[in-house]
């Protein structure tokens, strides 16, 4: 299993406070990562490190490295918009667009473009309208969407069940093809069907991509996850194999916390 | 407020159950080689009993484990001790059974005194009792170094089971007319011998429970003791010869 993301005494701070304290750690490739621990202790803030979003942040400053297949996210002749093309993201609240749930899909596609080598010359031209309807129908099947919309494209995104529109901004993830797919909480606001349908999609996503997930959920974490990662007070405490964490976890606190008399 | 008081307060309550039950357990089997020590058939109804309480027991705990883990999923080292509780109730449970069949068969028993006379069996009954107290021990007390022991004495156990057998074996072929009593006193063996199995189950559990590992398979083997006074050596605390060897 070779290793997609290095962190090196990453470390972050929203002014006077010291979010993420010295977290190395690796990211396998094309397994599911999941990271707990209780409020506050910087699980989603080490995950917006990865795509660079604490950037959007008044006041944040990151310090460390985060290495995507090597090259330093951060580094200054990084690109911001292909490093959140390469690494896309999946919040809390579905989100969708007040668009139709084609347009919702086709919306990255069609910003971005299509890039192509053309007599030795990078060209970059719009996507044709049979090109966007493939990527389109491609990515809502990934996002196992496809059976339950495909007939009604044209309608909005907002429509939806709150399961489908959570699948609906997977599937938005999708249409530019990402390496890695960071899930913020993807379930917090879901029901218990939909909260599965999602998690059987992450198991299958693993597959061809490298999913980060941050839940408050430790079962969920149990039941999808190969390796977790365990923050406390900004600090990763633990990280191993999920069946060892939830076994045997080697750190007192990871003990403390996923047996619930921590947190 | 501690977090999860519900959930702790259930485990302490299966703790109460499975500490009640293990005690009962080792009581049944003390009493039913008490039984084969000093020919006190008195002890009969109490190890009837106490087989009775241990079924009931059983299937409290199995019932109370299940509850447990469908309403609190438990993690670690919670759950290793629900784990450890489910199968080891199952054993315990075979205690009673086993100090209840031997009960019947000395409760039985024509020529009483062919107990007494037998050593190595009295002997072996001796060995099993320190054995099912040290499981029993090593659960209660979450004393992982003393359940890995157990198996090292179980082979003794055993050596002295295959060598009853074989002397038992020789009587009943020199003389049919002690077939029968000779099966009793090889069922009693043999009960026996399961005994110190389960007791080894036991420290199986109780190692797993402790510190999350599996006992190798491969440290069992080892030099078997061949004699009783091997066996002895053994033990933390040897057989109490004074008593058994009235005659």
């Amino acid at each position: 299993m070779t290793t997609t993301i290095h962190t090196e005494d990453l470390n972050v701070y929203f002014e006077r406070n010291h979010a993420l304290i010295d977290v190395t750690m690796d990211i396998q490739n094309n397994q599911v990562t999941a990271v707990i621990g209780p409020s506050g202790c910087g699980k989603s803030t080490f995950i917006r490190c990865i795509n660079r979003m604490n950037d959007l942040i008044p006041g944040c400053v990151v310090k460390g490295k985060v290495l995507v297949d090597g090259e330093d996210v951060n580094d200054d002749k990084v690109d911001v918009v292909d490093v959140r093309r390469r690494i896309g993201m999946v919040f809390q609240k579905p989100n969708p667009f007040p668009k139709s749930i084609y347009e919702n899909v086709a919306y990255a596609p069609r910003l971005h473009g299509v890039t192509e080598v053309v007599d030795g010359k990078v060209r970059r031209r719009k996507h044709t309208k049979k090109e966007l309807d493939e990527i389109v129908e491609r990515s809502l099947r990934r996002a196992a969407l496809w059976e339950e919309v495909k007939d009604r494209l044209d309608k909005s995104g907002m429509s939806l069940s709150g399961g489908q529109q959570q699948r609906l901004c997977i599937a938005r993830t999708l249409s530019i093809d990402p390496e890695i797919i960071l899930f913020d909480e993807p379930c917090s606001a879901l029901d218990p069907i939909a909260t599965s349908k999602i998690e059987d999609l992450l198991v299958d996503l693993k597959k061809d991509y490298t999913v980060i997930i941050v839940t408050h959920s430790m079962q969920q974490a149990a039941r999808i996850s190969d390796r977790t990662a365990f923050f406390y007070l900004g600090k990763m405490i633990e990280m191993g194999d999920t069946k060892q964490i939830f076994e045997r976890p080697q750190m007192e606190l990871t003990e403390q916390y996923i047996t619930g008399r921590m947190g | 407020m501690t977090p999860r008081t519900t959930f702790n307060h259930e485990l302490e309550e299966l703790n109460k159950e499975i500490t009640e039950m293990a005690n009962v357990a080792k009581t049944a089997i003390e009493r039913a080689v008490q039984m084969i020590a000093d020919m006190d058939l008195s002890l009969r109804e109490e190890v009837r009993e106490m087989d009775r309480r241990l079924y009931e027991l059983n299937e409290r705990i199995d019932k109370h484990c299940l509850d447990i883990i469908a309403l609190h999923s438990p993690v670690a080292g919670d759950l290793r001790l629900i784990s450890a509780c489910l199968k080891m109730v199952e054993d315990l449970n075979r205690f009673g059974r086993y100090a209840w069949d031997i009960a019947q068969i000395v409760d039985d028993f024509e020529e009483g005194k062919a107990f007494k006379k037998f050593e190595s069996l009295r002997t072996m009954a001796c060995l099993v009792v320190g054995l099912v107290d040290d499981a029993v021990y090593s659960f209660l007390q979450r004393d992982a170094e003393k359940a890995s022991h157990l198996h090292e004495r179980d082979d003794a156990v055993d050596a002295l089971y295959d060598s009853i057998f074989r002397e038992i074996l020789t009587y009943m072929m020199e003389d049919p007319h002690k077939i029968t009593m000779g099966i009793d006193l090889i069922l009693v063996a043999r009960y026996m011998e399961r005994v110190a199995d389960h007791a080894c189950n036991i420290g199986e559990y109780v190692y797993h429970m402790v510190t999350g590992e599996r006992l190798d398979p491969k440290a069992r083997v080892g030099n078997v003791p061949q004699n009783v006074e091997a066996c002895d050596r053994l033990f933390d605390h040897p057989c109490p010869r004074t008593e058994l060897d009235e005659k």
